[in-house]
């Protein structure tokens, strides 16, 4: 995405903020993941790692869902949550972008990518 | 081609032979056209097909870089080049082609662009494209693979809008990039592996024109050192340390592209030398390894090209304590990463931010040492392109912060769509 397509997200006042947060964690490169939706008082004082985690330990997944899960548990064994390139550190807030569903509707989006780093010559971490 | 030859060639790619379900007779035996219209983007491209192993071109371009072509003649002696001098501006230039498995257009006037859509509509040739391009705010790069029935509106924006040749933006770091993406559509068409079916973009604010020079050192000089090396020269840095400890092996030659002639020998020597001459650099070489007790002090940036993570957390730290701008880099097969860490922001080391310390501690460190001193270890695979590409953008990043930019980290991957995610954080 370019910083353009980036900036047109980032009008966010305090009344907006009474809004839901939607949660993707996506396996690597791929494009979709395993979504969750947290209404406005659920997410706010939480940490994205926690939130996070709360969506990896979910169970009474459909197959479709364990698939993914299990794409995203295959790129964490050796590699990272990441949001935006960085660390998962501070509040979902910090990550979000304002987007509108095709209602109208808005919500927050933040999307988290499971990624495994390249090491690069003679040692392999591990297939993809 | 004698026997020792053939034997020779075999060990030059050693390293791509070990990527399980890699199809070599596919690239040997293919006959690629390629449709360039300046010296550096076409001439990138060949040089690193030749590394790869392609050994038929047929190349339609006013001029080549010869420097380059050189290179890819003498890495790959069953290489052989069709070069006719020229624009592709008339479907009767057409019967150049035949016989091709594909086209690679990296042209920047529509009227060639238009030409090949129309070639590969009305004959089924797969065509390869690729360019850079520049508007009032934006410099970027685009890549798109047309195959018959891929008419979608999109195509538009892969037609540059002049018609005729003319001058052009462009720029030797992205250049690296699109031929390396490029190469890399190229190779899953031959190999009938999946091809991207979206338009690959990256863009990034316009750089001003100012050129601050600054001392730097390029810790590895393996395929990615070589490909940075590249990327700073045509960037307009001059004065570069390169350090490595390693030699050079007939096995790394299928990627790292200018030791054809240096096998033997040391790799930051080698490569110091190999652009001192091809750009009149003053670049050094350090032979050693880089340990805690490096002295970085003279440097503005250093560049992290090794190949294990153990270095690369020694590099870390010794950034993060010395205040220094780091720029690292990673490959694989098919995957790469750029992670920046400018002291300023205080943000997070490439080692911290990469999980790192974790990795190397469940594998435990004793156990990794006793496997790198083995003989008897097993090389992982690796191919020149994901090399250049993420060197690439480690070069585009590290200019894009001298001239105010923030930087982004980079997650490249070559069997996806998109290929490359490149975000940054904002904060609501």
């Amino acid at each position: 995405m370019t910083e353009a397509e980036h900036k047109k997200d980032l009008h966010v006042d305090e009344a907006e903020k009474l809004i839901p947060l939607v949660l993707e964690i996506i396996p690597g490169h791929a494009a979709e993941g395993l979504i969750s939706v947290y209404e406005p008082g659920r997410y706010e004082g939480e940490s994205l790692r926690g939130l996070c985690e709360r969506i990896l330990n979910k169970t009474n997944l459909s197959i479709e869902e364990q698939l993914i899960l299990e794409d995203i548990s295959r790129q964490l064994e050796g590699g990272k949550l990441f949001c935006r390139g960085q660390e998962i550190s501070g509040t979902a807030l910090e990550f979000a972008v304002s987007e509108k569903t095709e209602a109208g509707e808005k919500y927050f989006y933040v999307p988290v990518r499971a990624i495994k780093p390249q090491e690069g010559g003679i040692f392999s971490s591990g297939p993809e | 081609m004698s026997a020792t030859n053939i034997i020779a060639e075999q060990v030059r790619l050693d390293r791509q032979l070990r990527i399980e379900g890699w199809n070599q007779n596919a690239l040997e035996n293919a006959r690629i056209g390629v449709v360039g219209d300046d010296d550096l983007l076409a001439s990138l491209f060949l040089m690193s097909a030749s590394a790869l192993g392609v050994n038929k071109t047929v190349v339609i371009a006013p001029v080549l870089n010869v420097s380059l072509i050189e290179i890819a003649e003498r890495l790959n002696p069953l290489f052989n080049l069709t070069h006719v001098e020229g624009y592709y501006t008339h479907p009767i230039l057409d019967e150049i082609f035949d016989g091709c498995d594909l086209v690679v257009d990296l042209s920047h006037f529509g009227l060639a662009n238009k030409l090949l859509m129309q070639k590969g509509f009305e004959d089924g040739c797969p065509i390869v494209r690729g360019f850079c391009y520049e508007d009032i705010n934006e410099q970027g790069f685009k890549i798109f693979t047309y195959l018959r029935g891929r008419e979608w509106r999109e195509i538009e924006r892969v037609i540059s809008p002049q018609n005729l040749p003319m001058d052009h933006f462009d720029d030797g770091v992205f250049d690296t990039i699109v031929a390396g993406i490029a190469l890399e559509e190229t190779k899953n068409i031959l190999m009938g592996g999946q091809v991207s079916d979206e338009i690959i973009t990256y863009s990034r604010r316009k750089l001003n024109f100012s050129q601050k020079q600054t001392n730097l050192l390029v810790v590895g000089a393996g395929a990615l050192g070589v490909f940075v090396g590249l990327g700073l020269a045509y960037a307009g840095y001059r004065s570069i340390t390169f350090m490595d400890l390693d030699t050079v092996d007939m096995t790394n030659l299928n990627r790292q592209v200018f030791f054809h002639d240096a096998v033997g020998e040391s790799k930051a020597g080698a490569l110091s030398r190999k652009l001192n001459k091809l750009f009149q650099m003053d670049c050094k070489a350090r032979v050693e390894d880089f340990t805690k007790n490096t002295d970085v002090a003279s440097y503005d940036a250093v560049f992290d090209c090794v190949d294990n993570f153990e270095t690369r957390i020694v590099l870390s730290e010794k950034c993060r304590d010395e205040d220094k701008l780091l720029v690292s880099g990673g490959t694989s097969v098919d995957a790469g990463q750029v992670v920046i860490y400018t002291p300023t922001d205080n943000g997070f080391t490439p080692a911290e931010l990469l999980g790192l310390y974790d990795i190397v501690e469940k594998r435990g460190i004793e156990a990794h040492r006793r496997e790198r001193a083995s003989c008897s270890y097993q090389p992982d695979p690796s191919v020149v392109m994901t090399n250049q590409i993420t060197a690439g953008f480690m070069v585009d990043g590290y200019r894009m912060l001298l001239h105010g930019q923030k930087p982004r980290s980079i997650f490249y991957n070559s069997r996806t769509n998109d290929k490359i995610l490149s975000e940054r954080r904002y904060k609501t």
